[in-house]
C-alpha cells in the first residue's frame, strides 16, 4: 500500500453517513455471503417453534409414532441448518468487518502520519489514538448493519407469513403491533436509561481519578501526601458508589417494566390464540406455534425497532470524528518547487511569524551559524527552518528550494530540523540513527558522544532501545537523536538545544566533534550553550524577534552583557 | 527492565479476600439470593400456565387458573427480578467500591523504592484496568451468571416435577455441551491471549508513532512507521477472526446441545403422553421450559471467559492489596528535633534487587545551608537525595533529618520536616488550586497565589491562568517548565525546613532553566536545601558542593575552592565554563 495513494483525501462532499454506508457497501464481497448465512440462521430460528408445534400436533396429539419421529428428525435438521448457516454467515460477515476495519484504520493512520501535517489545529496523541482506535472500530462495526438487520427482516417476514397462515388477525397484531409496541417501550425507557448513563459517568470519573493519583505516586511520596490522596480517592469512590447503586436501581426498574410489558404483549397474543383454539379455529399445535413464534420473533423485532437506530447513530457519530481527521486541511498545499541550482544553503528573507518579526539570514554550505533567542522565538524559528510552519510573510529557501512550495513529503531530502524532544524510534540503535537506509552508524554515534554508552549496550548498535527508548537514559536518548541528525543526508541541518540533558564534560566532547560531523552542510544551531556557539562561524542574537547582533561568540562575550547572561 | 516485582495473589488468597469483602453484609447477600431464587421460580409459572391452557383446549375446563398463573408469573417474576437485582447490586457495588479503595490505598502505601522497580504503568494498570475488568463482571456478568444458574436449577426442578424422566431427557444436553466446552476451553485462552497481545502491540506501535511524529516527519520516516502499524493491524485482524471463529464453533456446539435436548424431551414426552402418564399440556410446558433455557445456558457458557479474566484481574488486585505496608512509620513527639539539618553516617543504599548505588556516605549539613550535588549520570545523585528524604531505605549506616530517621517517620511527620521535588513532576487532573493543596491542605487562596508568584513571577497568570484554571489529564496541557513551577510552589507552601530538589531541567530550555534556578534560590532562602545540580550554574550558586562518583563523595567544598583544586569538579567546571567568559 502506498502512503501517497492512501493519504489522498476523499471527496469533501462525503458526509459521516456516506462514510458508514460506504465502508459497509465497500465490503460487499464478504457481506453478501455473510448476509445469506445469517438470514438462513434467523429464519430457521423461527422455524423451530413451528416444527415443535408440528411434533406435538401430528405426533403427540394424534398418537402417531411415525409422525413423531419424522418431525423430531425434521427438528434436528432445522437445528443443523441454523447452526451451519451461522458458521458460514459469521465467517464472511466478520471477515468483511475486520477487513473494512483494517482499511479504515490504515487510511486514518496515513493521514495522521502525513508529513503535510494539520492546517487547522494541532492534535494530541491521545485524540489521534482515540480516533484511530475506538472511532474507527465503531464505524467499521457499521458493516454488520448490512448483515444482521436484513437477516432479521427476513425472519420477521417469515414469522409474519407463518402467523398470517394460522390466523391473519394474530399475524397482523404481531407484525404491525410489535414494532409500535417496542418503539413506545423504548421511548418510555429512554429517560430512565439516560439517567442510568449519567450516573454511570460518575463511576468512570472515579477510575480516571485512580489513574491520576497512582500516576502521581512519586510526586505524592516526595511530598508525603499519599495518605491524604488515598482519603481523597476514598471520598470520590464513595460518591461513585452511591451513583452506581442509583444507576443499578434505575436500570432494574426499567428491565422490570419492559419485561412486564413484553410479557403482557406475548401473553395477550397467546391468550387470544387460546380463545381461538377453544373455539376450534386453530389446532393445539398451531397454538403452540403461535406462542413459540411470537416469543422468538420479539428478538429480531427489538433489534430492528431499537438497536439498528442506536448502532447507526453511534457509527455516524464516530464517522464524524474520523472525517474531521481525514478531511483536515494540510498545513501545506505545495505545488511543485521551482528548482534553483543546488548547493545554495539556507536563505531567510524578512521572515515573520508570531514571535519572529522580520529575520533575514544566509547560511552557506559548510557554514555553521549559532542562533541565541528566547524560548518561544527559538522554537518558532526551528519550525520555520524545518518547514513545519509557514512564514506569515517573507520566505525561507533551503538548498535552492522555497520551503513553502516544496511538497512536505520531500522536505527532509533538503533540510532536517531535529526536534528538541529526543524521540526514540522502536528498534535498534542503528535503526534510530539511519532509519531504513544502510550505512555505518558509528561515525555519527561517535560525533554525538554516544560511543561510551554504546560500549555498555549488550549488542552494540544492534541493541533494541525498547518502547519509547525506555532502556536509555534521557541523556543517552538526546545523544542518539543528535547522531540521527548528523547521519541525515539533507544538505541543511537545524539543531535545537541538542545538549541540554548531558553533563558538562560530554557537552564539551560533543562540541569539539561537531564541526567534523556536519562538514559541508549549511547548519543552524539554535541554543544557548557556549561550547557549541564558540564553534560556530558566527552567532546571531535575536531580541524581540529581530536580529540584535551578529558576531563571533568571543566577540559577543566581550561586548554584550545581555549575551553573557543569555549563555551562562 | 526487570520482571514485575508486584506479586500476583494465589487463587486461594484471592478467593478468601473476595469472599471476605462480600460477607461484610451477609444478610443483604442472603436476601439477594432469596429474591433471585424467587425470580427463577416465578419463571416456571408462564410455561406451566400455557401448558395448562393447552390441556384446557384439548380436554376442556376452566382457563381462569392458568391465566392467573401466567399473569402472576409475568408480573411477579419481573418485580422479584428487579428487587433481586437492586439488592445484589447493593452488595456487589459496595464490595467493588471497597476493593478499589483498598487497592488504591495499598498502592499508595507501597515503598517508593519498590515502586521504582515496577515497570511503568503496571501499578496504574492494576488500579484502573484490572479494577474495571472486575467492575464489568460485577455489574453484568455476575448477576447474569447467578440468575442463569438459578434458572437452570429451577427448570430442572420444574421438569422433574412434571415427570422425573423429563429431567433425565434434559440431561441429553450435558455430553454435547461438555464436548463443545472442552474443545473451547482448550483453545480459547490461547487465542484470546494472542488477540490481546496483538491489540496491545498495535496500540503501542501507534502510540510510539504519534509521540515521535515530529521526528518521523522531520526525517521522512513516516512511511516505515505506517508500514509497521499496518503490519500490526493486520496481525490483529487475523487473531480477531480466529477468536470469533473459536466462539462461533462453541455456538455450533450449543446449538447441537439444544437440538439434542429438545428432541429428547419431545421424544420422551411423546412416549409418556402416549402411555397417558403426562398430558399434552405438560409436554408443551416441558418443551417451553426447555426453549426458555437456551438463553441462560448460553449465558453460563459465554460468561466463563469473562469470569476467568476477571478472576485473574482480581488476583493482580489482591496482589497489590496484600503487599500494602501496614507499618507506615510512626509519628514523633515535638521537641526532639536536633539542630543539625541533615546527618548521614556510613550510608549504604540501593534499589531493591540491585547492587549498592551508594557506599559509605558521610555527610553533615547544618541548618540553612544550600548544598549542590554534582556528578555524572549513574553516580548516585538521585539515590542520595531519595535516601535523605526517606524514600529509600538504608542498607547500612544511618540517615537523620532534623533529628529523626525519615524512613521510620509516618509520612505526615516526615513532610513537616523534609520534602522533595523529584524528576518526574506530576500535574494532577484538576484546578491549579487542587494541585497546590496537595502539599498544604489548609492553605488559603492568598497563600497559594503568593507561592505561585514567588516561583513564577506574575507571568504564570498568562501562561497557566488563575487558581481555578483546570490542568492535567483531560484539561489544558501544561508545559514541562510550568509543571516544575507548580512543583516548586507546592514545596514552598510546605512547612518543611529541609528541601531536596532533583528537578530535571532537560526539557526546559536554558532560559527557563536559569529562571527556575533563580526563582528557587530566592524562594527557599533560609531553608536547608539539597539540590541535585543538572547544570553547573546551580552548583556555582550553592554554599557547598558535593561531587559524587560511583556512589561515593569524592569532593566536598565551596565552589571557589573546588574549581581550583585540580580534582573532578575542576575538570567539570573547566568544561562548563570554557566558553562562558
Amino acid at each position: 500500500m502506498s502512503a501517497r495513494a492512501a493519504a489522498s483525501p476523499p471527496s469533501r462532499s462525503a458526509g459521516p453517513r456516506r462514510l458508514v454506508a460506504g465502508t459497509a457497501v465497500g465490503a460487499w464481497r464478504r457481506v453478501l455471503p455473510g448476509l445469506a448465512g445469517i438470514a438462513v440462521h434467523q429464519v430457521c430460528e423461527i422455524a423451530v417453534p413451528v416444527v415443535v408445534g408440528l411434533v406435538i400436533d401430528r405426533g403427540i396429539v394424534a398418537h402417531d409414532p411415525v409422525a413423531l419421529w419424522t418431525w423430531i428428525g425434521v427438528l434436528v435438521g432445522v437445528f443443523l441448518t441454523l447452526a451451519l448457516a451461522f458458521q458460514v454467515g459469521i465467517f464472511f460477515g466478520l471477515r468483511g468487518m475486520e477487513e473494512a476495519h483494517h482499511g479504515l484504520r490504515m487510511r486514518t493512520t496515513w493521514r495522521m502520519l502525513d508529513p503535510r501535517g494539520f492546517g487547522d489545529r494541532p492534535r494530541s496523541a491521545g485524540e489521534l489514538l482515540g480516533i484511530g482506535g475506538t472511532d474507527v472500530q465503531t464505524v467499521s462495526g457499521g458493516v454488520m448493519l448490512l448483515v444482521f438487520p436484513i437477516a432479521e427482516l427476513a425472519a420477521v417476514i417469515v414469522a409474519g407469513i407463518v402467523l398470517v397462515g394460522i390466523s391473519w388477525p394474530l399475524g397482523v397484531a404481531v407484525i404491525a403491533g410489535g414494532p409500535i409496541f417496542l418503539l413506545l417501550l423504548d421511548r418510555v425507557g429512554r429517560a430512565l436509561r439516560r439517567r442510568a448513563e449519567a450516573e454511570q459517568q460518575v463511576t468512570a470519573d472515579a477510575a480516571t481519578l485512580a489513574a491520576d493519583v497512582i500516576g502521581g505516586f512519586r510526586t505524592l511520596s516526595a511530598l508525603g501526601a499519599t495518605a491524604q490522596a488515598s482519603a481523597r480517592y476514598r471520598a470520590a469512590s464513595s460518591r461513585a458508589l452511591d451513583a452506581a447503586i442509583a444507576a443499578r436501581r434505575t436500570e432494574a426498574w426499567f428491565v422490570a417494566l419492559s419485561r412486564i410489558a413484553t410479557g403482557a404483549f406475548v401473553a395477550g397474543i397467546g391468550i387470544a390464540a387460546v380463545v381461538m383454539a377453544i373455539g376450534g379455529s386453530i389446532s393445539v399445535g398451531q397454538l403452540i406455534t403461535v406462542v413459540g413464534v411470537v416469543q422468538v420473533v420479539m428478538g429480531p423485532l427489538q433489534a430492528l425497532a431499537v438497536n439498528v437506530g442506536a448502532t447507526w447513530a453511534r457509527a455516524t457519530a464516530s464517522a464524524t470524528r474520523v472525517l474531521s481527521l481525514l478531511h483536515a486541511p494540510p498545513a501545506h498545499e505545495a505545488d511543485d518547487a521551482t528548482v534553483e541550482p543546488r548547493g545554495t544553503g539556507i536563505r531567510l528573507r524578512d521572515v515573520v511569524g508570531d514571535h519572529v518579526r522580520g529575520v533575514s539570514l544566509d547560511v552557506a554550505p559548510g557554514e555553521v551559524v549559532g542562533v541565541v533567542a528566547d524560548a518561544p522565538t527559538a522554537a518558532e524559528l526551528v519550525a520555520l527552518l524545518g518547514g513545519t510552519r509557514a512564514p506569515a510573510a517573507g520566505s525561507v529557501h533551503v538548498d535552492g528550494h522555497d520551503l513553502a512550495a516544496l511538497p512536505a513529503s520531500r522536505r527532509h531530502e533538503h533540510v532536517v530540523a531535529a526536534p528538541h524532544a529526543a524521540h526514540a524510534i522502536a528498534g535498534s540503535v542503528a535503526r534510530n540513527v539511519l532509519g531504513r537506509s544502510t550505512g555505518d552508524p558509528h561515525p555519527a554515534l561517535a560525533a554525538s558522544a554516544f560511543d561510551d554508552a554504546l560500549r555498555a549496550l549488550p549488542s552494540g548498535t544492534a541493541t533494541d532501545v525498547g518502547p519509547s527508548g525506555r532502556a536509555l537514559s534521557g541523556g543517552q536518548r538526546q545523544r542518539l537523536a543528535l547522531a540521527r541528525a548528523y547521519a541525515a543526508p539533507a544538505a541543511a541541518l537545524v539543531l535545537h538545544d541538542p545538549t541540554t540533558a548531558v553533563d558538562a564534560v560530554t557537552e564539551l566532547r560533543i562540541a569539539e566533534r561537531m564541526r567534523e560531523a556536519v562538514a559541508g552542510r549549511a547548519v543552524v544551531v539554535v541554543c544557548s550553550t557556549p561550547q557549541l556557539l564558540a564553534r560556530a562561524d558566527r552567532v546571531v542574537v535575536l531580541e524581540h524577534g529581530r536580529v540584535a547582533a551578529t558576531d563571533r561568540h568571543e566577540a559577543l562575550m566581550a561586548s554584550s552583557t545581555t549575551y553573557v547572561e543569555a549563555v551562562s | 527492565m526487570s520482571a514485575p516485582t508486584l506479586p500476583i495473589a494465589s487463587g486461594r488468597d484471592t478467593a478468601r479476600l473476595a469472599w471476605g469483602i462480600l460477607c461484610r453484609r451477609p444478610w443483604t447477600l442472603a436476601g439477594a439470593l432469596v429474591l433471585l431464587a424467587g425470580t427463577a421460580t416465578a419463571g416456571l409459572a408462564v410455561p406451566t400456565g400455557l401448558g395448562m391452557l393447552v390441556d384446557v383446549v384439548v380436554d376442556g375446563g376452566d382457563p381462569v387458573l392458568a391465566i392467573a398463573l401466567i399473569v402472576i408469573g409475568v408480573v411477579g417474576g419481573s418485580l422479584l427480578g428487579a428487587a433481586g437485582a437492586i439488592v445484589l447490586a447493593l452488595v456487589l457495588e459496595t464490595a467493588l467500591a471497597r476493593l478499589r479503595e483498598d487497592v488504591v490505598d495499598a498502592a499508595l502505601s507501597l515503598s517508593p523504592a519498590v515502586v521504582d522497580t515496577i515497570p511503568d504503568g503496571e501499578l496504574v494498570a492494576r488500579t484502573t484496568h484490572d479494577v474495571e475488568a472486575v467492575g464489568e463482571v460485577t455489574t453484568e456478568a455476575i448477576p447474569a451468571f447467578a440468575g442463569s444458574l438459578l434458572a437452570v436449577v429451577a427448570t430442572g426442578i420444574g421438569l422433574a416435577a412434571l415427570h422425573p424422566l423429563l429431567l433425565v431427557a434434559m440431561l441429553a444436553v450435558v455430553p454435547v455441551h461438555a464436548i463443545a466446552l472442552r474443545h473451547y476451553i482448550r483453545r480459547a485462552p490461547r487465542v484470546y491471549a494472542a488477540e490481546r497481545a496483538a491489540v496491545s502491540a498495535r496500540s503501542r506501535e501507534m502510540l510510539a508513532a504519534m509521540r515521535s511524529l515530529p521526528t518521523l516527519q522531520a526525517y521522512g520516516w513516516t512511511e516505515t512507521a505506517g508500514e509497521r502499524i499496518g503490519h500490526r493491524s493486520w496481525t490483529v485482524l487475523r487473531w480477531a477472526l480466529r477468536t470469533r471463529l473459536v466462539q462461533a464453533r462453541l455456538g455450533f456446539g450449543m446449538n447441537m446441545a439444544e437440538a439434542a435436548g429438545l428432541a429428547s424431551i419431545l421424544a420422551v414426552g411423546g412416549w409418556l403422553a402416549g402411555s397417558g402418564t403426562v398430558t399434552v399440556g405438560e409436554v408443551t410446558t416441558a418443551s417451553l421450559l426447555f426453549l426458555a433455557l437456551f438463553g441462560p445456558l448460553a449465558v453460563l457458557v459465554m460468561l466463563v471467559d469473562d469470569l476467568q479474566a476477571a478472576a485473574s484481574a482480581l488476583a493482580r488486585i489482591v496482589g497489590v492489596v496484600r503487599s500494602a505496608r501496614s507499618d507506615r512509620g510512626r509519628a514523633v513527639d515535638e521537641g526532639s528535633d536536633a539542630d543539625a539539618a541533615i546527618a548521614v553516617a556510613g550510608l549504604r543504599a540501593g534499589y531493591p534487587d540491585r547492587p549498592d548505588a551508594l557506599h559509605a556516605i558521610d555527610l553533615h549539613v547544618p541548618q540553612g545551608q544550600w548544598v549542590a550535588i554534582v556528578g555524572s549520570s549513574g553516580a548516585g545523585k538521585t539515590t542520595l537525595a531519595r535516601a535523605i528524604v526517606g524514600l529509600l531505605d538504608a542498607r547500612a549506616g544511618s540517615v537523620s533529618v532534623a533529628g529523626h530517621d525519615p524512613a521510620t517517620l509516618d509520612e505526615a511527620s516526615r513532610a513537616e520536616r523534609v520534602v522533595m521535588v523529584g524528576q518526574d513532576v506530576h500535574v494532577f487532573s484538576g484546578s491549579v488550586r487542587d494541585n497546590l493543596l496537595v502539599a498544604a491542605p489548609r492553605a488559603d487562596d492568598a497563600a497559594l497565589v503568593d507561592a505561585m508568584d514567588a516561583v513564577a513571577g506574575a507571568a504564570w497568570r498568562t501562561r497557566i491562568g488563575d487558581l481555578d484554571a483546570l490542568v492535567g489529564d483531560g484539561h489544558a496541557h501544561v508545559e514541562p517548565v510550568d509543571a516544575q513551577r507548580i512543583a516548586l510552589a507546592r514545596v514552598l507552601l510546605s512547612p518543611a525546613s529541609i528541601v531536596v530538589l532533583d528537578e530535571a531541567t532537560a526539557d526546559a530550555d536554558t532560559h527557563d532553566a536559569r529562571a527556575l534556578e533563580l526563582a528557587a534560590r530566592r524562594a527557599f532562602a533560609g531553608r536547608t536545601v539539597l539540590t541535585v545540580a543538572h547544570r553547573l550554574s546551580q552548583a556555582r550558586d550553592a554554599d557547598r558542593i558535593l561531587v559524587l562518583d560511583a556512589g561515593r563523595i569524592v569532593e566536598d567544598g565551596a565552589h571557589d575552592d573546588l574549581a581550583h583544586a585540580g580534582g573532578p569538579y575542576a575538570a567539570l567546571w573547566a568544561a562548563w565554563s570554557s566558553q562562558r567568559g
